[in-house]
């Protein structure tokens, strides 16, 4: 399975908060709060539900007005950074 | 009915109270047409952080609400990232807390902000929040305890006496290595009024169902936290804080309240003057216009003569622990009770003595003195 066809959602034991145009993190395992900024915060709405990679692009692509080409690095790097703080969970098949 | 306003307090802010009342339907309060001076800008800042109000306060800016300057967006945005950094710190820790509960069997409801900011707010970012409060049944308050002492966490204070937190206290205060701060509760208040208030009827009905991090936590129902935070902003603090008026504007707004059950609660524990007291001066300091029905229960609700002594307890400066703990012995209906407290107030532990560096003459003489002025004052 490509990378960009995994589903993934929120993990469930995360904590967090949207202010104002920031969206506060605090995972399972942590002791720091990590805060999501830009477009991070529609990322994480979307996040509320499994999605891919692939998905979340068009989504966030259509929202901006931009091309899906421009932003797929950028998106593709917030999933691995939210993989790596653990926050996202990949969703069963 | 007679309120005597505080003399000089975040009350007499109106900006704050502005900001406290902010998206509450029918408040009148009105906020600034232009962005404010620095000097009462530091007011407000310094007001919302103490009445864990930044949320409203950055939602009314966001909203073109409050106008403010691009620093006082940034500065007031800050602030409100700071205190739900400590939310969240909070949450995990409540997290935490409820695991060692649930793994022993020891029931707890969330009380105050950690529950209201989901159960009872459109967005759980507008209620901040310094520390967990637990409701736990006052026979497994020494479990409770102890538990949390095994997990790590220390009491803020000894007790007088060994069997004073199961009988006879308001909360015990835990506190973590990490600074998070626990507060057991038995009952709402110190205090007569608070002694008054029957435990069983906080345990008999269906709790209200929140979750954190996957945790099902069980708070009180709609009624319950209408009634703490009534008890919480009449007797808690003098000068009264804002935040707990909120809350319970927040809910007494609610379209499905039972006014009838909340009326008959506060009756049974002898508290209407209390529920009276907050409601009133919840209106009156938030401006709220709307007239609900149990707003006008409570402008119409005349105290008795029990109800002016007994609240003189908490509406004064000089409103003490000591002077609520002495006046809580007229509430305790059992002789042997009464004997028991009144040993854990003038004779209590060296522990506790020590604790706060009092000989155990000088506080027998100053609860001395307290019940006989009480008396002599009564």
């Amino acid at each position: 399975v490509s990378p960009d066809l995994v589903r993934y959602h929120r993990d469930g034991g995360v904590l967090f908060r949207r202010v104002h145009d920031v969206v506060l993190l605090l995972g399972p395992a942590d002791q720091q709060v990590f805060a999501l900024s830009g477009a991070g915060p529609d990322l994480w709405e979307l996040l509320a539900e499994p999605i891919t990679v692939r998905d979340a692009v068009h989504r966030l692509a259509d929202a901006y007005a931009v091309p899906a080409d421009s932003i797929v690095s950028d998106v593709r790097r917030i999933f691995d950074e939210l993989s790596q703080l653990r926050v996202l969970t990949r969703a069963e098949a | 009915m007679s309120t005597q306003a505080p003399e000089r307090s975040d009350l007499d802010v109106p900006v704050l109270r502005a900001v406290a009342a902010y998206g509450l339907a029918g408040s009148l309060v009105e906020m600034p047409p232009v962005p404010l001076a620095r000097d009462s800008w530091r007011t407000l800042l310094a007001g919302a952080r103490l009445q864990r109000m930044t949320g409203l306060l950055v939602q009314a800016i966001d909203d073109g609400a409050l106008p403010a300057t691009s620093a006082q967006v940034n500065e007031a945005t800050d602030l409100h990232v700071g205190a739900m950094s400590t939310v969240l710190a909070l949450e995990r820790a409540l997290v935490a807390v409820a695991d060692v509960l649930y793994g022993h069997d020891v029931p707890f409801r969330v009380l105050k902000g950690a529950a209201s900011s989901h159960l009872d707010y459109p967005d759980a970012s507008l209620r901040s929040f310094q520390d967990i409060d637990l409701l736990v049944p006052g026979e497994r308050t020494d479990d409770a305890v102890a538990l949390l002492l095994d997990a790590g966490f220390e009491r803020r204070y000894p007790p007088p006496r060994p069997d004073y937190d199961s009988r006879f206290g308001k909360a015990v205060t835990l506190v973590a290595g990490s600074g998070v701060e626990v507060d057991l509760h038995r009952t709402f208040a110190l205090g007569p009024f608070g002694q008054r208030i029957r435990l069983a009827d906080l345990w008999d009905s269906p709790p209200a169902v929140f979750s954190l991090a996957g945790v099902r936590l069980e708070a009180l129902d709609t009624e319950l936290r209408l009634l703490h935070a009534a008890y919480h902003s009449a007797l808690g603090d003098y000068p009264p804080r804002l935040v707990p008026m909120r809350d319970l504007a927040q809910l007494a707004l609610r379209a499905d309240v039972d006014f009838s059950r909340i009326r008959s609660l506060a009756a049974a524990w002898q508290g209407e003057a209390v529920l009276a007291h907050a409601v009133h001066q919840a209106w009156l300091t938030l401006e709220i216009a709307d007239l609900t029905s149990l707003s006008t229960w409570a402008d119409g609700f005349r105290r008795g003569t029990r109800d002016e002594r007994d609240l003189a307890v908490y509406l004064s400066d000089s409103a003490s622990y000591a002077g609520k703990s002495y006046a809580t012995v007229r509430a305790i209906p059992r002789m042997s009770d009464r004997l028991a407290y009144l040993r854990a107030m003038l004779m209590p532990s060296q522990a506790y003595l020590d604790d706060r560096r009092v000989g155990r003459f000088g506080r027998l003489r100053r609860g001395v003195a307290t019940v006989f002025g009480r008396e002599n004052a009564g």
